[in-house]
């Protein structure tokens, strides 16, 4: 539950911030957080969602004392770590002997996958294949994830100023990209228009 | 951007942000089911698991370990520097299984991102103090050696840092790759040829990076490469959460080298590295490094 209209989680701060000295304190952020970071985690590694939530916890929970809530939300800080565990699970999964297997090993192969399951216009999926990773992957932070665009920042480790001009950037290459493509006369808006 | 598109449009800047052709259909695409209760139950019983083990476990004193001598840039560094190194009865944790090693490099990876984000300051010094002197190095490589009261005393040319086989100047630093696997690929080929009689080339190699960490002007995508090549390092494990000599919390990690264990505390709320202690001479001969402040500055005292 968000404690504040900006949508920081203020709660979830205090209990990270206390668990560091309290393990047992970092129990409510399991039950507060693992239905957005196991979407994270099926939207971009389907097939192993359910081992990834348990792992990025230990992970999160192993290093919580790391977390400062100074210097952004514990949401965004929970990010991080799933982001993370997934680049860990990509690398083990780029080996020969997993790759023999059949694993997707990017990320974007599953993201796609979903986005042509969900019939999204080709317009606008290949014009998310053609933003540059790191802008993609901010966009889908703040679509998919709902984090703010300083705690996609945090998620990715870099300045939240950063990720704003990088979202900027994005959301003009789209607009410019697409709007060459939409019937003419329909006006650009929040709707899904294009779907 | 954000704060006139809010302003102007009444949206969050989430949505000011997300306002392209085709959001809506975007976000509905990532829409998915709610974890089964499996899935929680087991999340949920992995972090009790480690929170009964961390209880359990805490940080116990170690037996002695097998010293060896070691002479690398901490104690040149240190010692030039003005950086406090005194001898010290060493405390080290009991284990350092897979799972400290998993640990280890979970911390060090979220210290890269904490690293990654800290501020690079300016100024035409790189400034090291401690409790009893301080140290200014210039982008030349000229040093001058402070009182506790910030009087020049000594004016000296620094050597340098190391990394790998290499010295890097100020500059040097600022040139050398921000690449993890190529930094790591650097500490893991500290070679024999590079360290001093007896030393053990691995445990240089980690002491050297832990140096770069602590008291050189490394800027912080530099810093951050740093700690994730050490995330991958082979030998490091987490101990716990200690205070260093002077009583500042942080936390700590410990290198298994060929001959001994190297030790450094680290603050993860800065990536700030408080303290060194490392094999020296002989297994009753430790040296501790301790890091009181370090950071670039314009003027002298």
């Amino acid at each position: 539950m968000e404690s504040e209209q900006d949508g920081h989680d203020r709660d979830g701060d205090a209990q990270l911030s206390s668990a560091a000295d309290d393990p047992a304190a970092f129990a409510p952020l399991v039950e507060r957080h693992s239905a957005a970071l196991h979407g994270y985690f099926v939207r971009r590694a389907p097939g192993a969602a359910d081992d990834l939530l348990a792992e990025a916890w230990l992970q999160a929970f192993a290093s919580r004392r790391t977390f400062d809530a100074s210097r952004g939300s514990a949401r965004g800080w929970l990010f991080g770590v799933a982001r993370n565990v997934l680049a860990s699970h990509v690398r083990r999964a780029a080996r020969p002997e997993a790759l023999q297997g059949g694993q997707v090993v990017d990320p974007w192969q599953a993201v796609d996958q979903r986005l042509d399951a969900a019939a999204l216009a080709p317009a606008l999926r290949s014009a998310l294949a053609e933003l540059p990773p790191e802008e993609r992957e901010l966009v889908l932070l703040v679509s998919w994830e709902q984090l703010t665009p300083a705690e996609a920042a945090a998620a990715v480790g870099i300045p939240a100023g950063t990720a704003r001009s990088r979202l900027h950037r994005a959301r003009g290459r789209l607009r410019e990209r697409l709007a060459t493509t939409r019937p003419a006369g329909r006006g650009l808006g929040v709707a899904g228009d294009l779907a | 951007m954000s704060t006139y598109d809010v302003e102007e449009t009444g949206m969050s800047e989430q949505q000011a942000l997300m306002d392209f052709p085709g959001a809506e259909a975007l976000r509905a695409a990532g829409r998915v089911e709610a974890p089964s209760a499996d899935a929680l139950a087991r999340a949920m019983a992995a972090v009790e698991g480690a929170a009964r083990r961390e209880v359990r476990e805490g940080v116990v004193v170690a037996p002695l370990r097998k010293r060896r001598r070691l002479l690398s840039v901490i104690a040149l560094a240190a010692v030039a520097a003005g950086v406090a190194v005194a001898g010290v009865n060493l405390r080290a944790g009991d284990q350092h299984g897979t799972a400290r090693a998993q640990s280890a490099s979970v911390f060090l990876n979220n210290v890269a991102e904490v690293a990654a984000t800290q501020p690079a300051g300016s100024g035409r010094y790189w400034k090291t103090r401690t409790d009893s002197m301080g140290a200014y190095i210039s982008r030349s490589m000229d040093v001058t050696y402070t009182s506790a009261s910030g009087k020049p005393f000594r004016k000296s040319h620094f050597p340098g840092w190391r990394l790998g086989s290499r010295t890097y100047d100020w500059n040097g630093l600022d040139a050398l790759t921000t690449d993890p696997d190529q930094l790591l690929r650097r500490i893991e080929n500290t070679t024999k040829a590079s360290a001093d009689e007896d030393e053990d080339a691995a445990t240089l190699g980690f002491v050297q990076a832990s140096t770069l960490l602590a008291n050189a002007p490394a800027g912080p995508r530099l810093r951050s490469g740093v700690f994730k090549a050490l995330a991958d390092l082979r030998g490091v494990s987490v101990v716990g959460t200690v205070k260093d000599s002077i009583g500042r919390s942080g936390t700590e990690l410990s290198f298994h080298g060929g001959v001994g264990t190297t030790e450094v505390i680290i603050d993860p709320r800065t990536s700030k590295l408080l303290e060194l202690i490392e094999p020296w001479r002989s297994e009753k001969d430790q040296r501790r490094a301790t890091y009181l402040s370090t950071g670039l500055t314009d003027s002298i005292g």
